[in-house]
């Protein structure tokens, strides 16, 4: 490849917009006047997003509804859904907020016609991941990544799924031996320590065997177990998916997958509220109105005020007594609980009817809610409750119910997976990655789900090891399977369909910023768009905003990437294009749909050089990687992004208030040097910001 | 107030007033000047290029240029308003999609200098929807043909996404896409079989309302005045559920037609349809309509050229994808015209006989963003002119037709967005 040298000085951090917006003359446009007094500069609560929606209704219902998908679009800023000030309420919300309500309702109910939704539990071992095909949204809810599991004769593994209803589930188990010590394993799987299958299994891990059986089982969680009854005794779990090959591991079987999908006998199978409701005995009205009030303390995510108790059972009781059968009457009830605006938003000011004062810490329950929502994107569980309600959580902070044991059990539960996929969708922008269009053919939607899997891989991978948060920049491994490291031109793996962990070439691709799917994003149908990658850039990895272009500005027909740098040297175009151009030049090795390549859109050789305000020259693409990773701006603003997540707070954004961002600025100089996912979070708990409504003065 | 209270107060058909939402002139609600009237507003992406666009000539000689071609169709029950500017809103150095997006319905607002007037940031087909609406099911309707564009800086998203708004604070998001649509519209509740039960259902619905206002009661003092107003839209939103459960017609259903996702006409006809039986049966009055999103980049592939929609305006040169991608456009509007003319309306006469339709681009010249040169095809019953070509002077403010559609519809407005106060006349 040719590349031409271009000195072009990078300094980003100033953001650019080439004019002010308005003229300073003009009234101000706000037409709501702050409000007296203190309440006046809280921070702005949030509503729940239609993300946290499906979430709140698959954790509180077992149910999903394509309804929510008719939600009107959440606002992204910063390319996050979580701020608070982007998240607006209007009617037509509320249209399909009680549409999805009533059709949640149904669902969980099941009324005439209606089926529950089958949900999957996999677990993916070795971070594998499956076929690159559409998956529905439940399988990727609840796709869980755990490191990966070699079974020795006297180490049989058990995991914990949950069903969520009882009845016919498809239990299945992906596995391969990997060499040739062990010829055929012989397998035995059980649940709650019940065989349900023996096999044996001579397959090689390019093409794992895929075992099913089906099993009849109750709700609640179920305990799955994988033993080896051959070979002979290991040496313990191996981490490093290297290993494989160490002549140590080949007397194990390699355990891939294991799932649990159900129910599918959808006939018989029923959501919990569903199920809960054929105990009540006929005319037992306090039995729906316990299913309701209880549905409401944990949809609520507090405990519920005597009239609030009141007020739902008068709706079913009232119903009931007016002739509704009890299906229905529960159906009315379901439909207030995530109706209210006590589930909608997360306005915290305590529930017990005495309005907790702006500066007054959040109680313990406010605490729980914002720490779930934060990382799994949905409301306490029990057992987070349960550290709630006995105090423990902020009471006991070294126990194991308190906040920060909490919140690393909050992490490493698969559930986090939520809010990997948010942020692929959004900040990474490859939520319409399997829509887009491309003239290269070879760009399928097939590719492009894989793209998203990919991504999603590398994030989990840095939101639960723990690594330095940053390193997902520059992350020198991709996650590919057989048809995408084709695609990309790397060395095949041999997973067969499963993605897995591959080393990528020192000169090539690696991080966030050259996944697959960010340079596809970055793209049109038929051309890359330098400046829309570079924007990309900015807006996400520096926490800036680019303005639009000048007024008079006209796009020259048919450039090439030469000639369109020459003409951003216009001083009108140079204030944006001298941060954009740069690092969207460094990108052009990558086409339109992120396939490597020699020559640009226009068939002109790839300049890719820059120069950093520092002076050092990116000299290969890999550099550019490397480079956003060692930017204290970069890593400032990546820290930014989690303070966004877990507080609704983008202390970038207009908004935020002079204490907002020194509140942040004060927990950025907290930190550690280079810190995880895991020590941002363990500074936030104890930060006024994420403990207080509002800051102390 | 009481659950029974506020229920008689909404079948009163002022919703708004009382809510923290007063909107500024709706005692006109019930306006009988107004009764059958409708609006459709059709927005389309990316301006035009003038020379292959603009008609030749003025009065009722004037000769299509070959974007504008399909016209022809209708040509005698159109008019055709050009050289209109919304400049004095838009300041210079926002001149770009989501300015002219955001700006263009409201003449004013987010992105946009002060308005003038009562309705401060309002669109016009937002206040038409005040003063035409309230006695539907839905008193406006926000829809869109194509996703809007994905967006990462805070401010402009909101721009891009909203074309309607009540407000500089209040934008109104479309329902995007046919599907979404069609749920939103012709959403039925389970069958209830007896009329006791039906009572008993209906008396369930109204306890829910009654209790989720119980809800919101309770927060107040501590509220900041943002989280009030989220809320004070939360009950104008619970509040449009409830009157709507007793407005909405029983005999609306669904037109036939569904649309092949992979035909791009077929799918615009379809929503078409969709929304002409929804102002038809009067499950709204007023209907936003955006046939493509702001700064659109599909390529229309099916029109025989490859480059993209948005890239395409930027080219200098008169290129044959110009004309295409416009006639493609505007033949939906002929289509909308045609079968609004075709439909009865209730009241009598036909559908199109009480619409006026609305076609227009966010932006004049679509190369350079510019925020004067715009045109707007009206279309419908009641106007004056049809079959003209009236150029208007330069700089003549958009806001002024704006104005002039509004009270040619029978609302009582005496100016309008950012520099609406001398309306042109439609009649």
């Amino acid at each position: 490849m040719r590349h031409t040298v271009r000195h072009l000085v990078l300094w980003v951090g100033l953001g650019c917009n080439p004019e002010p917006a308005n003229p300073p003359s003009d009234p101000p446009l706000s037409e709501t006047d702050p409000a007296e007094g203190a309440a006046a500069d809280l921070i702005p609560r949030q509503r729940l997003s239609r993300v946290e929606l499906r979430q709140e209704a698959i954790a509180l219902l077992g149910v999903d509804s394509p309804a929510i998908d008719n939600l009107p679009a959440d606002p992204t800023f910063g390319g996050l859904r979580t701020v608070a000030s982007a998240l607006d309420v209007s009617s037509y919300l509320i249209d399909g907020w009680a549409a999805a309500a009533s059709d949640l309702a149904r669902r969980a109910v099941e009324g005439p016609g209606w089926t529950p939704s089958p949900v999957m539990h996999t677990v993916w071992f070795r971070h594998y991941a499956p076929e690159g095909s559409f998956l529905d949204t439940n399988q990727m809810l609840s796709d869980r990544l755990l490191p990966e599991l070699h079974v020795w004769r006297d180490t049989p593994v058990a995991v914990v799924v949950e069903a969520t209803a009882a009845g016919r589930h498809a239990l299945g188990v992906v596995a391969c031996v990997p060499g040739s010590f062990l010829e055929a394993a012989e397998l035995r799987v059980a649940l709650d320590g019940e065989t349900v299958l023996e096999a044996t299994v001579d397959a090689q891990c390019g093409a794992p065997a895929q075992l099913a059986v089906d099993v009849e089982i109750e709700a609640g969680p179920r305990t799955l177990s994988v033993q080896l009854l051959n070979g002979h005794d290991g040496v313990g779990v191996v981490e490093e998916p290297t290993s494989i090959w160490n002549p140590n591991v080949q007397a194990a079987i390699v355990l891939l997958q294991a799932s649990l999908r159900g129910p599918t006998d959808l006939d018989g199978g029923l959501p919990p509220i569903g199920t809960a409701l054929l105990r009540c005995e006929p005319g037992a009205a306090r039995c729906v109105q316990d299913l309701i009030t209880g549905l409401a303390a944990r949809a609520w995510r507090r405990p519920l005020r005597d009239d609030e108790r009141e007020g739902l059972a008068s709706l079913v009781g009232d119903a009931l007594a007016d002739g509704l059968p009890a299906g229905e009457a529960a159906q009315f009830g379901v439909r207030a609980v995530l109706m209210s605006p006590h589930f909608l938003f997360r306005l915290e000011t305590h529930a017990d009817g005495e309005h907790a004062a702006p500066s007054d810490p959040l109680y313990a329950y406010e605490i729980a809610a914002r720490l779930s929502l934060f990382l799994w994107r949905s409301g306490p569980d029990e057992e987070l409750t349960g550290c709630a309600q006995s105090g423990a959580l902020l009471d006991e902070p070294e126990g194991a119910c308190g906040l920060a044991a909490q919140a690393t059990r909050l992490l490493n539960d698969p559930r986090t997976d939520a809010l990997v996929a948010e942020l692929v969708d959004t900040w990474l922008g490859l939520e319409d990655l399997v829509s887009a269009d491309r003239f290269d053919k070879r760009f399928t939607r097939e590719i492009a789900a894989l793209m998203r899997q990919e991504a999603r891989l590398l994030l989990g991978h840095y939101l639960r090891e723990p690594l330095p948060w940053a390193g997902v920049l520059d992350h020198p491994q991709s996650w590919v399977n057989d048809t995408l490291a084709d695609y990309y031109g790397l060395p095949l793996p041999g997973s067969g369909a499963l993605l897995t962990a591959v080393a990528l070439p020192s000169d090539g691709r690696r991080g966030l910023v050259q996944l697959g799917g960010t340079l596809v994003a970055g793209s049109n149908e038929y051309r890359t768009i330098p400046a829309l990658r570079a924007t990309w850039i900015l807006e996400a990895l520096y926490c800036t905003e680019t303005g639009p272009p000048p007024a008079d500005f006209t796009l020259p027909e048919d450039l090439s990437a030469a000639e369109a740098l020459e003409a951003h040297l216009d001083p009108a175009c140079a204030s944006c294009h001298r941060l954009l151009d740069p690092l969207g030049l460094s990108l052009e090795p990558w086409g339109p749909t992120g396939r490597w390549r020699e020559q640009d859109d226009h068939g002109g050789p790839i300049a890719v050089d820059v120069v950093l305000p520092s002076g050092q020259a990116l000299d290969s693409p890999a550099a550019l990687a490397i480079a956003l990773r060692e930017d204290p701006e970069v890593r400032a603003c990546l820290v930014r992004k989690v303070l966004a997540l877990a507080t609704g707070t983008e202390v970038g954004s207009a908004d935020a208030t002079g204490a907002q961002k020194q509140a942040a600025a004060t927990l950025v100089e907290a930190l550690p040097n280079d810190p995880s996912f895991a020590d941002i979070t363990a500074a936030l708990l104890v930060a006024p910001m994420f403990t207080h409504r509002e800051e102390a003065p | 107030m009481s659950g029974l209270a506020r229920r008689r107060f909404l079948q009163g058909g002022l919703a708004a007033a009382g809510l923290g939402l007063v909107s500024p002139v709706s005692s006109l609600a019930v306006n009988s000047g107004v009764a059958g009237k409708r609006l459709l507003v059709m927005m389309v992406p990316n301006g035009h290029h003038p020379p292959l666009w603009l008609p030749e000539g003025e009065g009722s000689s004037y000769r299509l240029a070959p974007g504008m071609a399909p016209l022809e169709a209708i040509r005698d029950r159109a008019l055709v308003v050009s050289n209109l500017s919304n400049a004095g809103p838009i300041g210079p150095s926002d001149r770009d999609h989501p300015y002219a997006h955001a700006t263009l319905l409201p003449a004013s607002g987010k992105g946009g200098r002060a308005p003038a007037g009562d309705y401060r940031g309002w669109s016009f087909d937002q206040v038409a929807a005040d003063q035409l609406g309230q006695q539907s099911a839905f008193s406006s309707l926000q829809v869109a043909s194509e996703t809007p564009r994905p967006c990462h800086g805070g401010g402009l998203c909101s721009l891009y996404l909203h074309a309607s708004w009540r407000g500089t604070d209040s934008p109104l998001p479309p329902s995007v896409g046919l599907a979404a649509t069609h749920a939103r519209l012709f959403a039925t509740s389970p069958t209830v079989q007896t009329p006791s039960a039906r009572a008993a259902h209906a008396r369930a619905e109204q306890a829910l309302y009654d209790l989720l206002h119980q809800h919101s009661a309770r927060y107040g003092p501590v509220l900041s005045s943002r989280e009030q107003l989220q809320l004070d839209r939360y009950l104008e939103g619970v509040d449009a559920l409830e009157r709507r459960a007793s407005l909405r017609p029983s005999t609306c259903a669904p037109p036939a037609s569904v649309a092949s996702a992979d035909d791009p006409t077929a799918a615009q006809r379809a929503m078409a349809d969709t929304l002409i039986a929804a102002l038809a049966c009067d499950l709204t009055r007023v209907v936003t309509w955006e046939l493509g999103a702001e700064r659109s980049d599909r390529s229309l592939g099916f029109l025989g050229h490859a480059i993209s929609h948005h890239d395409l305006s930027h080219f200098s040169e008169a290129v044959p994808g110009h004309a295409a991608i416009d006639a493609w456009y505007l033949e939906q509007l002929v289509y909308v015209v045609q079968r609004l003319d075709q439909t009865a309306d209730p009241l009598g006469g036909s559908l199109l006989d009480h619409t006026v339709v609305a076609y227009v681009s966010s932006v004049g010249h679509g190369e350079r963003h510019t925020p004067d040169g715009l045109d707007v095809i009206l279309a419908g019953g009641g106007l004056g002119g049809l079959g003209e070509h009236r150029r208007m002077e330069d700089g003549r403010p958009l806001a002024d037709l704006w104005l002039g559609l509004l009270r040619q519809i029978g609302a009582e407005v005496d100016r309008f967005g950012y520099d609406g106060e001398d309306a042109i006349s439609l009649s």
